[in-house]
Order: structure tokens, then C-alpha cells, then sequence
């Protein structure tokens, strides 16, 4: 493996971690804590958290922004302006159906290894990318087939774990659940924007509620994993790299397995999440859906209607309001859904 | 020359008449002013105050009968074509072709205000999960919904990218509705790495070449489209010639703009100038009666000029206003205050910049889309509202901000420090709902704060 000397922060899923760790660094995607004293008015609390928990992070070597929502892409000047260290903006382009698209995000990739470089020093060779991608990429099918033996809890914050510090992450697995007792629990989905730290008891009172999060679809979870690599073309990838047999491109085939892959509402047309979520409802059985969005998040309040009257189950919609969750309440609506699902 | 004044709705009626005695020349769409609250339901015209000249009441009449037009057009067997949120490219394109119509669906964003909340919209979004927590551009879902305010288009282009979320969603939330969309990507326009090749764009920002050509290699897909849509090629040669034609356009619009904002006296209103602006963006439907529209009412300025008349005590002083409002009282409330405009950033700055002719016309639209204040940062944004401001003369600036529209949550504090630590000038940031009735007293109060600011700073 790489020696790993520099954090870098950032929260977006479209940063692959791979190229931040091809070039000597080591790729944090944090879990902000919420901010006791709110955000101001009409900006995304979440966005606001992790602008202000980079302020903590005393030991981050930059921070990466993206522009998939402008929340992101405007609060990145504000984070600017309150810390010395290096910010980029990566542009992740919201269209996809075109080539065009593409290259763009495969060049704004070209662009942030540049400025990678600057800091380490490290210009990768596709060996070493690839060797970070295969490496990472067993780790999340790992991750992914440890699903069945852990709480959704575990789950979400193995991965969780794995994105905050993929360098140095060991399968540490957490003592498996006992099967049965999701026996009498109802599948549900959970949509949405990322978790914060305090977050992640939403998990535990779905369960008081009588239900488990059969689908982690909030932006922490399975769903923005990047697509699973092909193991013998990475192999071969590799190796035709390591010994310069072929130009065969690694960056581009990470790039697909980001850009090409991860589902988002954000994107235009957002066709590709509702598909991937038809297929999950279907493929985990999942009675009810649940989305928990943040206030002034346009991009999921708009959707939420949509999604209610699309996937014709019982839905629920959580705001985050400022971002924490207020335990009796939400255990309270969690209840209430609970019954509607089995009626 | 009819002596300068601004008058209220109710004086227009007998106004009217005397000007229609004294020989006024109407075209088919004129009229009084009453008949659209009478018969369009625009009971905001009621509370309103105008300019008192014929130039003026034609452009208030032009821009009342849009949706005439656009039904007019379609009978013709003309195409519609709905261009979202992008300010003054894709328009261009679409006028080129002489049985395209171009729209901007967008401007619903006024209908609630116009009408007085009275067309529904807003709670139609409200009942489609777009609630208040979005800017006033959520009429749009209803206008789309009651299709009462415009046909619906044959083509509806939007840009995403480095645009507002509450466009991009609500647009999304069109497509899901079964209104189709052709998506275009505008990236967010970065500054230019050491040794990176990079373009000046019109409006003074940078931005590497290669963002160029990307947004030209999307434009190229809309030019495909468009052809499409009109059964014929926008090749370079018809699409030079619509350059050539809103560059009138802009041309006229820029010296009204310096006439207005420079001169001793106010020639005219802040209400008439806004809307003016805005004929440059989508020419209202139509660009060669949007021309006509904008040398009347430029006619009329220059001759107060010359003659060192206006609507305004010379006194009043000068603000620069940035983002358009929601309710068009606040214009007024503004004059009412003691100020007048000289100098704006209604969020389409680069629609009134000349495009450039010299080059191959997709590079040149390229270029303009690139030089949208909107899709670069808070600070540059600021740096162009600072050059202009400087340029106008600005006493003080007044940032209103945009109900639940994103860009507002953290673009106003960037621009005021700027400005304030640039310039040392006064600003105020307000926010003005589609209604602002209620608020008017804490709306005054803080105008007037900032002007007698300004005075004081003055003297
Ligand atoms: S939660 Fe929504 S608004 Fe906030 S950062 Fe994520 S996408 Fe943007
Ligand atoms: S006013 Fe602002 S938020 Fe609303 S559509 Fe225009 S740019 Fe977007």
C-alpha cells in the first residue's frame, strides 16, 4: 500500500477516494456533527455542518467542495474565506446523458489529481490507481456482504467508517445480529440526504418503531457506493499498466464507476434513481419508505411528493428541520407509519 | 414632449385619453392600462406608480400581452419554444429561425405578484410538495399545471449545473409531470489555473478555454434540436444574423441604461427600467416589436435629457439594486424613500452585454452563457456589481434577497463586504415576498435608513 501522509476532507460521494489515495493522501469523507447554534436562514444545515466541521479537523491537508447541489457550490466561498487551507471545487455536472458529461467529470478528475499533486508530490501511475481501486473495491464487496450478519445500524456505519478512513480501515466486523431478530421487524427503505453524526439513532428508533432499514438509500449509505469493479479487468488493467503493455485507461474506468453509477436525484433527468430504487424496493421485498431530507434541501423536497405517489407504498417524510432528530417525536411518526404499513 | 411625472394607476385612465387626443400612435396591442386588471385579473397595477409617457405605457402594454402573442403564434403555425432558467442564450438561437418563438417560462416568477396570489399558482406548487421554501419561480409548476398563462412549448430547454436549486428541482419536478425536458449543462465557471489556456469573457470574467468548448459542445446539441424544430438548418450565417439582431437590442437597452443611470435628473422610473432590462432576455415574444418597444422609450429619455428634465428630484440618491423583485411596489417604495436607480444586477448581467460578432457565432453564445454572473462565484459576482456601481456612481446598494431561492442563503453577505470593504459604500439586504403589503413599514424604514446613510456619508 501507499504511504499515506495528508488528510483530505470532503463529504460529496462523487470524490472518488481511490484517486485521493493514488496520490499519496489519505481520502476522508467525513460525518459532520450538526451545529448547536443552527444554520442561518435558507442555508441547507447540513452543508452548514460540514463547513463548520472542517474547522475542527485541525490535521485536513484540503478540503474538497462539489457542485452538485448550489448550496454546496456557494457555502465552498464561505468556507474559503474562513480557513487558510486549500479548498478545490470539483465540478460534477448534473447531465449525464451525453458524452460531453462525461468527459467533463473525467476532466475535472484530471484537474483535481493536478492539485493533489501539488500537495503531495505524487503523480500515480495507472499501477498504483489501480492497486488503490482493487484494494477498495474488495473492501466495499466486504462491506456489502457483511449486510446480511449486522444491524442496519453497523451497516451504515461500517460504512461510514470505511469513507471517513479508507486507508487505514480494517474489517473490524461488528458482533453480528442474530438473524431472527428481524423477524417480526417490516422492510423499509431510508432516502435521503447524508446522515450527521447524531443521525444515526434513526436506525435504532425504526426499530423501537417496529421496523429495520432494509435499504439504506440516504446519501451515507449503499447508494452511493461506487459500481463494483470487475475484478479480472482490473487485474488486467493493472497489469498492462505495471508493465506499460497497453494504454488502457484507469481514471476512466473509475470515473464510470462513479459518474456512471451513483443514482441522485440531483442529476438531469434524475431517471436513474427512481430505477434504482424500483429495483431495490423489489429485490428487499420493501414495505414502506421513509425520507428524511433537510430543510431548505431543494433538490430532495422537491421529490419527496413524487416519490410518495410513484412507489405506491406508504411513504413518510422526515425533516430533518435543522438538522437533528428529536427522538419522541420522530418515534412517535415512526409508530404511527409503522401501523399504516401493516393495515 | 409630455411634461415628465409619475402618476398613479388611477390617473392613467384620463392620462390616457389626453394622449390619445393629443394624437398618440398605438399599436394593435395598445390600449389603457385598466383593461388588464379589468380583463387579465393584473390587480397589482392598481397599487403601482408609472411613468407618464406613451413610450412608457406601450412597453407596460407590450409586456401585459405576451401571452397574446404566444397564442398568436402558435395559430400562425409558428413553434413555441420554453427556454429555462439560461438568461439570453438559447432565446437567441430560437429568433434566429423565423417560425421559432422563444419563451421563458420562468417568467411566471411575476405572476403572483401581478395577479395578487388571485392565479393560484403558488398554492398549486404548494399541493404538488413545492412549498414556500422555494423562490417565487414555483408559479411556474402552475402555470404549467392550469396552462392559463402561456401554451404550453413544442421544445422546453433548462440549464442545470451551476444554476439555482429551486430551478433545478422545480424543472425536474415539470419533467416528471410529463413535460419534457432537453437538458443542458452550464458548468460552474472557475477561474483559469497558471498556465491554463483562458478567455476574457464579455462582462470582464475569466474562465479557461476548455469550459468553452464544453458549453459550446452543449449549445451544439440545442442548435440541433432547434433546426429540428423548425424543419431548417440554424446554420452559422441565419444564427450570425440573430446575433446581429439582439446585439440592436442590447445595444439600445446599454444606452438607455447609461442615460438613465448617469443622468443629473432621473429620467425614468425604476419600475419601467426593470422591466425595460428584462425585454432584452426574452424580447417578450417578440424581438422586432421588443426593439421598437425599448427606441420609443429611449427616444423619450434622451429628449428628457436634453431638456434636463425628469421624474425625480435631483437630490435623490443613487442606489444600486441587486436581484430583481418579487413584488414590483418595491420599485416605487424605493423613489417614495428618496432614492433612484443608477446601476442594477437583476441576475443577468451578461444577457446585456454585447455579443461578440467578430467570432464563429457558437463561440461567441458560448462565451456569453459562460459570462452569466450566476454560474461563478459570490465574489465575482460582487467584483462586476463594484465596476458597475463605481461606474454609475453608486451612493449606496441595496441587495434583495430572493425568498427560498438558494443562491440568496450566502451570496448576499459575500457581495455586501465586498462592496462595503471596496467601495465603503452603505448596504442594506432586504427580502421581498411576491406581496409585500404587509411588510412595507419595515421595508421603508430600513430603505430610508440606508438613504439617509448615504446622505449623511455625503456630506
Ligand atoms: S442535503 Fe441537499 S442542500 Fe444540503 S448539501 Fe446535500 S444536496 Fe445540498
Ligand atoms: S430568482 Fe434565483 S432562485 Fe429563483 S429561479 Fe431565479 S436564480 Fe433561481
Amino acid at each position: 500500500m501507499l504511504q499515506v501522509s495528508k488528510r483530505i476532507i470532503y463529504s460529496c460521494p462523487f470524490v472518488p477516494a481511490e484517486w485521493i489515495a493514488a496520490h499519496g493522501l489519505e481520502p476522508s469523507r467525513i460525518i459532520p456533527k450538526m451545529t448547536s447554534s443552527g444554520a442561518p436562514n435558507g442555508v441547507c444545515p447540513y452543508a452548514q455542518a460540514f463547513t463548520e466541521a472542517i474547522a475542527e479537523e485541525s490535521d485536513a491537508a484540503a478540503i474538497i467542495f462539489t457542485t452538485v447541489c448550489d448550496q454546496m457550490r456557494r457555502i465552498s466561498e464561505t468556507a474559503a474565506a474562513r480557513t487558510f487551507k486549500p479548498i478545490f471545487l470539483m465540478n460534477v455536472p448534473h447531465t449525464w446523458q451525453n458524452p460531453g458529461a462525461h468527459r467533463l467529470y473525467r476532466d475535472e478528475l484530471e484537474r483535481l489529481g493536478r492539485f493533489l499533486e501539488k500537495l503531495s508530490g505524487t503523480n500515480p501511475s495507472g499501477g498504483d490507481l489501480t492497486g488503490i481501486m482493487s484494494q477498495y473495491g474488495e473492501i466495499r464487496q466486504q462491506i456489502l456482504d457483511s449486510r446480511p450478519n449486522l444491524t442496519a445500524r453497523q451497516f451504515s456505519e461500517m460504512m461510514a467508517a470505511f469513507h471517513h478512513n479508507p486507508c487505514c480501515f480494517g474489517i473490524l466486523m461488528p458482533k453480528p445480529t442474530p438473524q431472527g431478530s428481524r423477524n417480526n421487524l417490516l422492510p423499509v427503505a431510508l432516502i435521503g440526504g447524508p446522515l450527521t453524526s447524531e443521525a444515526f439513532g434513526i436506525f435504532d428508533l425504526i426499530e423501537q418503531a417496529g421496523g429495520y432499514v432494509a435499504l439504506d438509500g440516504t446519501e451515507t449509505g449503499e447508494r452511493t457506493l461506487p459500481a463494483a469493479f470487475d475484478r479480472r479487468s482490473i487485474a488486467i488493467l493493472r497489469l498492462s499498466n505495471i508493465l506499460r503493455l497497453s494504454k488502457d485507461d484507469p481514471l476512466g474506468t473509475l470515473a464510470d464507476a462513479y459518474f456512471g453509477h451513483i443514482p441522485d436525484p440531483f442529476r438531469r433527468p434524475n431517471s436513474e434513481f427512481f430505477k434504482w430504487l424500483k429495483q431495490m424496493i423489489d429485490e428487499r421485498g420493501i414495505r414502506g419508505i421513509i425520507l428524511r431530507h433537510y430543510l431548505w434541501c431543494d433538490i430532495w423536497r422537491a421529490e419527496a411528493q413524487r416519490i410518495a405517489d410513484w412507489a405506491g407504498l406508504p411513504f413518510l417524510e422526515l425533516d430533518a428541520g435543522d438538522g437533528g432528530l428529536e427522538p419522541s417525536r420522530t418515534l412517535f411518526r415512526l409508530e404511527a407509519f409503522m401501523e399504516v404499513i401493516t393495515q | 414632449m409630455n411634461e415628465p411625472r409619475i402618476i398613479s394607476f388611477d390617473e392613467w385612465d384620463s392620462h390616457y385619453i389626453q394622449l390619445r387626443d393629443a394624437g398618440m400612435m398605438e399599436p394593435s396591442y395598445g390600449g389603457p392600462l385598466r383593461r388588464h386588471v379589468d380583463d387579465g385579473g393584473d390587480t397589482r397595477l392598481l397599487r403601482l406608480r408609472y411613468d407618464n409617457s406613451a413610450a412608457s405605457l406601450r412597453l407596460w402594454n407590450f409586456l401585459l400581452t405576451e401571452e397574446d402573442r404566444l397564442r398568436a403564434a402558435r395559430a400562425e403555425g409558428k413553434k413555441l419554444v420554453g427556454t429555462m432558467k439560461d438568461l439570453g442564450t438559447v432565446p437567441v438561437m430560437a429568433y434566429s429561425l423565423p417560425n421559432l418563438v422563444a419563451f421563458y417560462p420562468d417568467g411566471a416568477w411575476w405572476i403572483p405578484c401581478v395577479m395578487e396570489m388571485n392565479a393560484g399558482l403558488l398554492s398549486i406548487a404548494s399541493s404538488l410538495g413545492i412549498d414556500e421554501t422555494f423562490c417565487p419561480v414555483r408559479a411556474m409548476i402552475g402555470a404549467f399545471v392550469t396552462q392559463a398563462h402561456f401554451p404550453l412549448p413544442d421544445l422546453l430547454t433548462c440549464s442545470v449545473g451551476a444554476t439555482c436549486d429551486d430551478f433545478s428541482a422545480i424543472a425536474q419536478r415539470l419533467e416528471g409531470l410529463d413535460h419534457p425536458i432537453l437538458w443542458w449543462e452550464i458548468p460552474s465557471r472557475r477561474h483559469p489555473d497558471t498556465n491554463e489556456a483562458s478567455i476574457i469573457l464579455p462582462g470582464g470574467f475569466s474562465a479557461p478555454v476548455s469550459q468553452v468548448e464544453f458549453v459550446k459542445s452543449e449549445l451544439e446539441r440545442i442548435r440541433i434540436s432547434i433546426s429540428n424544430l423548425a424543419g431548417m438548418p440554424l446554420d452559422d450565417k441565419t444564427l450570425a444574423r440573430g446575433i446581429r439582431a439582439a446585439n440592436r437590442v442590447r445595444r439600445i437597452l446599454s444606452e438607455l441604461r447609461i442615460l438613465v443611470f448617469t443622468a443629473e435628473i432621473c429620467p425614468m422610473p425604476a419600475l419601467e427600467m426593470q422591466i425595460a432590462e428584462m425585454l432584452a432576455i426574452h424580447y417578450c415574444s417578440d424581438r422586432e416589436e421588443a426593439e421598437i418597444v425599448l427606441c420609443e422609450l429611449l427616444t423619450e429619455v434622451r429628449a428628457r435629457v436634453s431638456e434636463g428634465v425628469g421624474v425625480l428630484s435631483a437630490e435623490a440618491v443613487r442606489v444600486f439594486w441587486v436581484n430583481p423583485v418579487a413584488d414590483l411596489r418595491t420599485m416605487n417604495l424605493l423613489e417614495d424613500c428618496g432614492g433612484r436607480i443608477c446601476g442594477t444586477e437583476y441576475l443577468f448581467a451578461h444577457a446585456l452585454d454585447e455579443i461578440r460578432e467578430d467570432l464563429p457565432p457558437m463561440e461567441a453564445l458560448a462565451r456569453i452563457a459562460l459570462a452569466d454572473p450566476m454560474v461563478g462565484s459570490a465574489n465575482d459576482r460582487a467584483q462586476r456589481i463594484i465596476e458597475d456601481a463605481c461606474a454609475f456612481g453608486a451612493e449606496a446598494v441595496i441587495i434583495s434577497r430572493i425568498p427560498g431561492a438558494s443562491h440568496c442563503a450566502t451570496e448576499g453577505e459575500v457581495i455586501a463586504d465586498l462592496v462595503r470593504s471596496e467601495l465603503g459604500l452603505p448596504v442594506v439586504e432586504i427580502e421581498v415576498p411576491p406581496i409585500t403589503d404587509a411588510m412595507i413599514p419595515t421595508l421603508r424604514t430600513r430603505i430610508e435608513a440606508l438613504i439617509e446613510t448615504a446622505i449623511r456619508r455625503n456630506e
